[in-house]
């Protein structure tokens, strides 16, 4: 009996290694901490722009506007044991929303720069951090 | 003579014991029969991985807000500035009235799923799935006047505290929207 299973579980082994899989995927590119603290209230709307280029959506707010920017990474990890599979997807932004006033200069910024935090895991696993 | 396993037995006081589950004659038959046992199993395993799939899934998006965070801004007296400290950017900007909304949330969500699915003829075939899902979109809505105060905080569900999506309200010369 053994003898038998030292022979199956090298080929279990292979069978489960053969069907981890591992992905990462971005969309645009990482906001810079540097360029997000170098706007500040007042400066007009070409230095946001100068800094972190085209935004990604544009909010009208009455007269006023909001121009958001971002960066998403996502990592997945699959795993297949023959009769049932195991999927993991975590999402994090650097996420950037800069708020203009009637003037079209900036009255307000808000950041959150967690792009790099996205992790590779299995359903069952916590996050790092938690 | 030729040895059995009974003679191989390294110390008398195993042989003693009582035998187990019929005996030494079907203990020394198992291990041969074991094999085409774990054959048949893993085939049946492999066999069944073609047409019966479960699947495990679990997404998570963003991270989670601290609700607590959410008790030092006063209603009527916080501003955007100290909710943007607070809470960082949102993840959607509405605008209402005369002022904004703006939500934060994040997605944690877990589902079982099993499909079945046989080959019932050369244009047919015949599937059936089921799943299970926990889907918990939970988050926080700030709402602001024109002068970016604080007007109501909202936690809970994000599809029954947000306000509905809509338009760009138009404007007339004065600056004043026709809601």
């Amino acid at each position: 009996m053994i003898r038998t299973m030292k022979l199956i579980a090298p080929l279990l082994l292979a069978l489960a290694l053969s069907s981890c899989a591992l992905t990462k995927s971005q969309t645009n590119l990482p906001i810079e901490a540097t360029d997000v603290m170098a706007i500040a209230p007042g400066d007009p709307a070409e230095r946001v722009t100068e800094l972190l280029g085209a935004p990604t959506e544009v909010v009208q707010l009455g007269r006023r506007s909001a121009y958001r920017y971002d960066f998403t990474e996502i990592k997945r990890a699959g795993l297949w044991l023959l009769l049932v599979g195991f999927f993991n997807s975590d999402t994090q932004q650097d996420r950037v929303w800069v708020f203009f006033d009637e003037a079209n200069t900036v009255s307000h910024v808000g950041a959150t720069l967690d792009g790099d935090r996205a992790e590779w895991g299995m359903p069952w696993s916590d996050r790092d951090e938690e | 003579m030729k040895p059995n396993r009974e003679t191989c037995l390294p110390a008398p006081s195993l042989r003693e014991q009582p035998p187990r589950h019929g005996g030494p004659a079907l203990a020394a038959a198992r291990p041969r029969n074991a094999v085409p046992r774990i054959a048949a199993a893993c085939a049946l395993a492999l066999f069944s991985a073609s047409c019966i799939t479960t699947e495990f899934n679990r997404n998570r998006e963003q991270l989670p807000v601290q609700r607590t965070a959410l008790d030092p801004l006063e209603v009527g007296t916080a501003t955007l500035t100290e909710c943007l400290a607070t809470f960082g950017a949102p993840l959607q900007v509405w605008e209402i009235d005369t002022g904004a909304a703006l939500a934060w949330y994040w997605i944690d969500k877990s589902d079982w799923g099993i499909t079945f699915s046989v080959p019932a003829g050369d244009a047919v075939d015949a599937s059936f799935s089921y799943g299970e899902s926990n889907e918990d979109i939970e988050g926080l809505v700030l709402f602001f006047d024109a002068d970016w105060t604080l007007t109501q905080k909202r936690w809970g569900r994000i599809a029954a505290i947000a306000p509905t999506m809509r338009r760009p309200a138009d404007l007339d010369d004065a600056g004043t929207a026709e809601l």
